[in-house]
């Protein structure tokens, strides 16, 4: 009789793991279709891995920067494993271009230079993508003025996550928010940098 | 004191209805939290087996595996102003260089603007040039309000661009510098800086076709 209990425990427990080996078979065999289908079509392409808790600029299949996320919230609908296009990035303070000004002193010469650089670009912005994706990037906060941050970051996603919710459920659109927090200040505004215009995103969400 | 009071209440009225919208987000929020696992069950659901899965995913690395460059070939990080020449995942050479400086030059009176940045994406080396001449194009002349010139001689400017030129195409190029103390920074016209003896065993290591990848 205990052996047969033994043996029924055995074949539940086996079947678990099974299906769990192929869920997560399927959800790789997904993201290397959707990560394929990008590398021949595309030139540069982030894919977003929240499991391996980084973000990975590629291109033909190749790491050509990775990210580490140090922390990640998500809210809303799932997300389907297609490419989703940036279509936005937006700062409070957001970078500007100096104009040339023809017939000045050369700026080689003298040294001062007037030019858009790494240190130039937000640490804390927003960036929208298709599927009514949103995502919060921003540093982890240091100095005295984290506390003040950190009220500011957690109003913002306590309420108007769930506020677009109600107002997405309403139009009948899909809505998915991430607030990702990165390493520190220059990881972040590299990875402001390394965002061009429509750069495509792959979401790995398990 | 009654106005105060018609305040008070309004302003009660309308905190009230936002939690409550609040408190209705939550709700939902919470009813599409549980869907994020339940779509991937689904969609297991209607999947062959583990084994059929295992082999997709073999033979899908494998063809991402051959998207990549089986030579050497270049990384820039424009941001950072970093050139690596990698073979697979090893460095080959690692040097600080100078990319665009993201300035915008308008034509005084003309409809022409340039934005000097460095291109970003996928390019391959198209033509590799020993003790290169500089054709100044229009903008150089602009910049420094000087006519354009109608001879095509006057443009030639040599002895600027180093020992060697690796270009990528639409006039960009990998180059030496007169400039050496501003490479790490980001000054030039969209072309990338690279110190001499860098550019040297670049010059050696890369021919043409090496892909080039910058962002």
């Amino acid at each position: 009789m205990r052996t047969k209990w033994i043996f029924i425990i055995f074949l539940l427990l086996l079947s678990g793991g099974l299906s769990r080996s192929a869920d997560t078979e399927t959800q790789v065999s997904q993201s290397l279709q959707a990560e394929f289908s990008l590398a021949v079509s595309t030139d540069l392409y982030i894919v977003f891995d929240i499991p391996g808790q980084k973000i990975d600029l590629k291109a033909k299949g190749i790491i050509l920067r990775t990210w580490k996320i140090e922390k990640i919230r998500l809210w809303g609908d799932p997300i389907p494993l297609n490419p989703a296009s940036l279509l936005k990035k937006s700062a409070l303070f957001p970078p500007q271009r100096e104009d040339i000004k023809p017939g000045e002193t050369d700026q080689e010469t003298t040294f001062e230079l007037e030019t858009l650089e790494l240190s130039d670009m937000p640490s804390s912005y927003t960036l929208r993508l298709e599927q009514n994706i949103s995502m919060y990037i921003g540093p982890q906060s240091t100095g005295w003025t984290s506390f003040l941050r950190n009220i500011g970051y957690s109003l913002r996603w306590h309420f108007y996550p769930p506020l677009k919710t109600v107002w997405t459920k309403v139009k009948k659109q899909s809505f998915t928010v991430f607030e990702v927090t990165l390493e520190n200040k220059e990881e972040s505004q590299a990875f402001y940098w390394a965002l061009g215009e429509n750069s495509p995103f792959l979401i790995l969400p398990f | 004191m009654r106005k105060k009071k018609l305040y008070f209440s309004i302003l009660g009225v309308i905190l009230t209805v936002f939690l409550i919208l609040v408190g209705i987000g939550y709700y939902l929020g919470s009813r599409t939290q549980s869907r994020w696992k339940a779509v991937l069950v689904a969609d297991n659901s209607t999947q062959a087996g583990t084994a059929s899965k295992r082999v997709d995913r073999v033979v899908l690395e494998r063809k991402i595996q051959k998207l990549a460059p089986k030579g050497v070939y270049i990384v820039i990080d424009s941001g950072k102003n970093i050139l690596c020449l990698r073979k697979g995942t090893e460095i080959l050479l690692r040097a600080i260089v100078s990319c665009g400086s993201g300035n915008i030059l308008q034509e005084p009176g003309g409809k022409r603007t340039w934005v000097f940045d460095t291109p970003r994406g996928v390019f391959s080396i198209t033509s590799e040039i020993k003790d290169p001449s500089w054709i100044k194009p229009d903008w150089a002349f602009i910049e420094e309000a000087k006519e354009i010139p109608t001879n095509p001689n006057d443009r030639i400017e040599t002895g600027v661009l180093g020992d060697y030129a690796l270009g990528f195409g639409d006039g960009y190029f990998i180059h030496g510098t007169l400039y050496t103390r501003l490479l790490g920074r980001n000054v030039t016209h969209g072309c990338i800086r690279v110190g001499d003896k860098d550019l040297k065993k670049l010059f050696v290591e890369v021919t043409i076709g090496t892909p080039i990848f910058i962002y």
